[in-house]
């Protein structure tokens, strides 16, 4: 990494950092219930950005990254619930994490360093299957995941999960959360591994003959993508409250997926604008499924209607525009500030060299 | 021993539940390059037709909750699969990802999430009795029908005009096109068949466990996934092996596991199907198809 592909990245991540954050604040322009949805929503986009961070530069559809959510937010959840009425929820914990009591900001910095050693540990046999069998392998470590949830109640609370978790985040953290990895993402995919990843998307074989490790590029990218989707475990936990096994199964993993596929599979901007797009379409959503008032009319509300709404807007994207709304392309230097010929971007060589003397 | 010889059958009857699963999504896969998340819906549907259908002949409700899943299948394929048909697979596997949720929610939405209870026969939760083993008749049936279906999907796909034509399809579609192979067909049909074996599938797990939900399909696509995956991604024997394994490696870890731990099933058998993958990532039986020609 050097500072070359880190300056390259600058400019589109902070454009699309400088739209979350205007996002975010017209979105707060509202009665105080809006922003534990705004919270959520936030966080959601930084789930769809880890998810982005290894499906799309890898292109290994790998439905399973949930399951490192469902880490992350356990682990934010065993280490920032009090001391004193940790106990009661989860008894079979070693002692030194019973009496652990952490901060918001370390907790989640550890849960996104256990969730990234878990994928480094389970790329081994994962990263050397093809994509599509990597893909369906994943699908088994979200199932293992939730059965270990589930099963192992003396240490993640069963079922019921884990309650009580303080919620102490204010939007300033959460969008802070959501600017760092959005920078990490563009350093990453700029840099020569991050390259060398989106090319083996493009055409493996090609990438193989140049000398590519696939698997290697693709570990890497699994990892990175499974500390910031633990990160945004950890977070989730903290704004709701709550942990549960659901909350991190099929649901989510499919809001994420639409997210990631209406913006545009193969870009952090698709990924970005497709989080934006899609919680305010959500919302909408939301409402009418509670039951709204239009006019004189009142239509009731049925429960289920905001998930059947998300998969037709998702079904009408993939048959209508696949690639998403911004095919695959990243936010770009507008022409007047780039550096060099204005058409086509190559650099200008410096004016006062003297010309080379014809041989 | 007698415990031994309940254990085999239950291993063969689950075996022959996952072989179903399994060979519906493999039997679209190998022709389409798609691997079907709806799957799971269309044996939720056939489920809940069978519950829904009320007082009727045995033979009736078989009759609907068959006919209900291959309409199901064929209208999935009509309006969700053909507009995608040509893109590549990851459009595909999301397509079929987000038909599965759309189907999963309009069943919340119209039917109410609460799970429904049902009894398909009288006659299936009976046992016989031989000698001291106690053999439950809807293991026995399972495994029969099960083998009776093979056999006979193996006689369609070699003897018949469309099954030969479907294999043709799955080892190579534009150069089966350009034979005269009349895609639509053959797909639809292939849709077609994998809308039966998810009906007999469906009635077999109805049986069982007496109770419909509207995700009542998740678990049953993600054990095909598995099986499918274990058995080698485009064959259809694959498949079957890989479900026959993965229900005897059920059945055998549920009888040695100790107690404590015999929750944890589900992950020590995802745990297991992951380790045989790190020594053949590409499953067990390969066909000649899946290897890529450069």
């Amino acid at each position: 990494m050097n500072l070359k592909s880190a300056a390259r990245a600058a400019g589109p991540a902070a454009a699309l950092c400088v739209l979350l954050i205007v996002a975010a604040q017209l979105a707060s322009i509202g009665p105080a219930s809006l922003d534990q949805t705004v919270l959520t929503n936030v966080v959601t986009l930084i789930l769809a950005v880890g998810v982005y961070a290894f499906v799309g530069t890898s292109g290994v559809v790998s439905l399973g990254q949930m399951s490192f959510m469902a880490v992350g937010g356990y682990t934010a959840g065993i280490l920032t619930i009090p001391a004193a009425v940790k106990p009661f929820q989860v008894p079979g914990l070693p002692d030194f994490l019973l009496h652990a009591e952490m901060g918001a900001m370390p907790a989640t910095l550890i849960a996104g360093l256990v969730a990234a050693a878990v994928a480094l540990v389970i790329s081994q046999p994962l990263m050397r299957m093809s994509g599509l069998t990597a893909g369906l392998a994943t699908v088994s470590l979200l199932l293992i995941v939730r059965v270990l949830a589930q099963s192992a109640d003396k240490v993640t609370g069963g079922s019921a999960g884990l309650s009580g978790i303080p919620a102490a985040l204010t939007l300033t953290d959460v969008l802070g959360w959501a600017v760092v990895t959005i920078v990490l993402v563009a350093v990453f995919q700029s840099t020569a591994m991050g390259l060398r990843l989106r090319s083996s998307r493009e055409d493996e074989v090609a990438a193989r003959s140049l000398g590519i490790s696939v698997i290697r590029e693709r570990t890497v990218g699994f990892v990175l993508s499974a500390f910031i989707v633990g990160v945004g475990g950890a977070l989730f936990v903290q704004v709701i409250g709550t942990a549960t096994p659901d909350s991190f199964y099929l649901s989510i993993t499919f809001l994420v997926i639409s997210m990631l596929v209406v913006g545009g599979i193969n870009s952090l901007a698709g990924a970005v604008l497709g989080a934006i797009a899609l919680s305010f379409v959500l919302e909408i959503l939301r409402r009418v499924e509670a039951g709204t008032d239009v006019g004189p009319l009142h239509i009731p509300g049925r429960p289920g209607l905001s998930a059947v709404g998300l998969a037709l807007c998702l079904l009408a994207t993939l048959a209508l525009r696949p690639d998403g709304i911004t095919r695959g392309r990243e936010l770009s230097m507008p022409a007047f500030l780039r550096r060099g010929d204005r058409r086509t971007g190559a650099p200008i060589p410096d004016q006062e060299a003297e010309p080379e003397p014809a041989r | 021993m007698t415990t031994v010889i309940q254990n085999i059958i239950d291993a063969l009857a689950l075996g022959s539940l996952y072989a179903l699963f399994a060979l519906g999504v493999a039997l679209i896969f190998g022709i389409m390059r798609l691997v079907n998340f709806a799957h799971g819906e269309l044996i939720m549907v056939a489920a809940y037709t069978l519950v829904l259908v009320g007082d009727v002949p045995f033979v009736v409700k078989i009759g609907a909750a068959i006919l209900v899943a291959i309409i199901i299948a064929l209208i999935m394929e009509r309006v969700a699969m053909r507009p995608v048909r040509d893109s590549n697979p990851t459009t595909l596997l999301i397509t079929s990802f987000a038909v599965s949720y759309l189907l999963q929610n309009l069943a919340i939405l119209i039917l109410g999430s609460t799970p429904r209870s049902g009894q398909v026969s009288g006659a299936l939760s009976q046992s016989f009795q031989i000698g001291a083993v106690s053999v439950s008749k809807l293991n026995v049936v399972t495994v029969g029908v099960t083998l009776a279906l093979l056999a006979g999907l193996a006689l369609f796909l070699n003897r018949t005009a469309t099954g030969v034509q479907m294999r043709a399809a799955a080892e190579n579609f534009r150069m089966a096109r350009l034979l005269g192979v009349p895609a639509n067909r053959v797909i639809a049909t292939a849709f077609g068949i994998s809308g039966l074996l998810a009906a007999i599938a469906a009635i077999f797990l109805t049986a069982q466990t007496g109770t419909v939900s509207p995700t009542l399909g998740l678990t049953p696509v993600l054990f095909a996934f598995m099986a499918t995956v274990l058995g080698g991604l485009g064959s259809l024997s694959g498949a079957v092996v890989g479900g026959f394994l993965l229900g005897g490696a059920s059945v055998a870890l549920q009888a040695l596991l100790p107690v404590g731990i015999s929750g944890y099933r589900d992950a020590f058998l995802f745990g297991a199907v992951l380790l045989v993958l790190v020594l053949r990532p590409q499953g067990l039986i390969v066909p000649r198809t899946a290897v890529t020609r450069i």
